[in-house]
């Protein structure tokens, strides 16, 4: 016999790599991306009631986590720590191919984007969720979430000529 | 023709049109040199993002978050990123962190296959798993060669040993739980040898053809394990240096 939360249990292993992953593009820092999904976990077993087993356990677990880290900046806000610097030379891997580089100056100019424009691509780009469930993860409507997404677009993209990466 | 705004072959990018609209546009690219260049560019970008963070999902987990899946929640108490970093920095005891014996219950279902693997025990072997040496019961056969061949990140399907974690202990040698269908224990490092610490039978052990090692441990083992453990137990990464350097320190 096996309770629901057991399957959330089952399900939450398989998904860590994606939510590591969310975490890092949010919190552009690999230890504070293991320590957002770590408090996610810990307040998604909490609340295992309020997922229905069939709906989309991703969306959930993001927008938990997406507000976790709101906490998170509203916590370093008030303790004076308004910047916090992104992982410097962090490289996943260790050779230095074109693709490996290319991969280093994106995840570089996805840093440099603001807050809400890093959930947004993590989500969207990252992560292909459809707009419709980003939306909902982030709690705004579907028109700020693409507009938003078309100005971190753009962002991307300058960063990106500027800084002469592969086309 | 209508006007191709970047808002709208973004959304074809992102694959969000209908049917209808998407051969709308994909028509007007078919005609137009530099909405085609536009297009590709939305694409590009998409599948620049995606290549660059996909290594993060090779990247191991760490020991703490399986953990957490496994064990949590202890309490009602929610913790924030201040806590969690406080506990992985260990300036602070985390007050919910769950004893290893947490372990036992969720072992059997949750991790099964992730970080336990299952093995088809050959009970002859048993026998002759173990001789003494120096005062001490020192491993042989199977259980030797899977407590430093194995990694408890990478179970080998169809060994005849699983081995489950591996720690650091207060006398600074490398030590590993292990099981057959039978047995588990607890062997550390002494020199070239494992030598057994703690060993209880398995629960429930099946006398019969198909048998698996255990899948969780007996709560002596995990007992012994709380009392050993000098810090958090290896992560995948450490273990695998551990292993190559023969498990010495």
């Amino acid at each position: 016999m096996i309770d629901a939360t057991e399957t959330l249990r089952r399900e939450l292993v398989d998904l860590l790599p994606r939510l590591r992953r969310f975490g890092r593009t949010v919190t552009r820092h690999r230890e504070d991306a293991d320590d957002l999904v770590q408090i996610s976990i810990e307040r998604a077993l909490t609340r295992a009631g309020q997922w229905q087993v069939g709906t989309r356990l991703d969306s959930w677990m993001f927008r938990i986590m997406q507000n976790a880290w709101i906490d998170e900046l509203r916590a370093r806000a008030r303790h004076g720590q308004t910047f916090v610097a992104e992982e410097e030379g962090e490289h996943v891997g260790v050779s230095t191919t074109d693709t490996q580089i290319d991969a280093i100056a994106v995840r570089k100019a996805v840093a440099q984007l603001g807050d809400d424009h890093r959930s947004v691509v993590g989500l969207v780009l990252v992560e292909g969720l459809p707009y419709k469930e980003a939306a909902d993860v982030l709690g705004i409507p579907i028109g700020t979430l693409t507009s938003r997404l078309a100005r971190a677009r753009e962002a991307l993209q300058a960063i990106l000529s500027t800084e002469g990466a592969v086309p | 023709m209508t006007l191709i705004s970047d808002e709208l072959l973004m959304a074809y990018a992102d694959g969000e049109l209908d049917a209808a609209t998407r051969s709308e546009v994909e028509r007007a690219i078919a005609a137009d040199a530099s909405l085609a260049e536009r297009a590709r560019k939305q694409a590009g970008l998409r599948q620049r993002l995606q290549a660059a963070f996909q290594p993060v999902l090779a990247d191991p987990v760490p020991e703490r978050l399986l953990q957490a899946v496994a064990t949590a929640p202890p309490s009602n108490k929610v913790l924030d990123m201040a806590s969690a970093r406080a506990a992985r920095e260990g300036r602070v005891a985390r007050p919910s962190a769950p004893g290893w014996a947490a372990w036992g219950g969720m072992a059997a279902s949750v991790l099964l296959g992730v970080l336990i693997g299952k093995v088809l025990p050959d009970a002859s072997q048993e026998a002759t798993a173990f001789e003494i040496a120096g005062g001490q019961l020192v491993a042989r056969g199977a259980i030797e060669q899977g407590l430093s061949t194995q990694l408890a990140s990478a179970p080998v399907a169809g060994a005849t040993v699983a081995v489950q974690l591996s720690f650091v202990d207060k006398a600074g040698r490398y030590c590993r739980t292990f099981s057959t269908a039978t047995v588990a224990g607890l062997a550390c490092r002494d020199g070239a040898h494992w030598t057994l610490q703690n060993s209880a039978p398995v629960e429930g052990a099946a006398v019969g053809a198909m048998r698996q090692a255990a899948s969780a441990l007996p709560a002596a083992i995990l007992a012994a394990v709380d009392q050993r453990l000098a810090g958090a137990p290896l992560n995948a990464v450490a273990e695998e240096a551990a292993l190559r350097a023969g498990w010495r320190r």
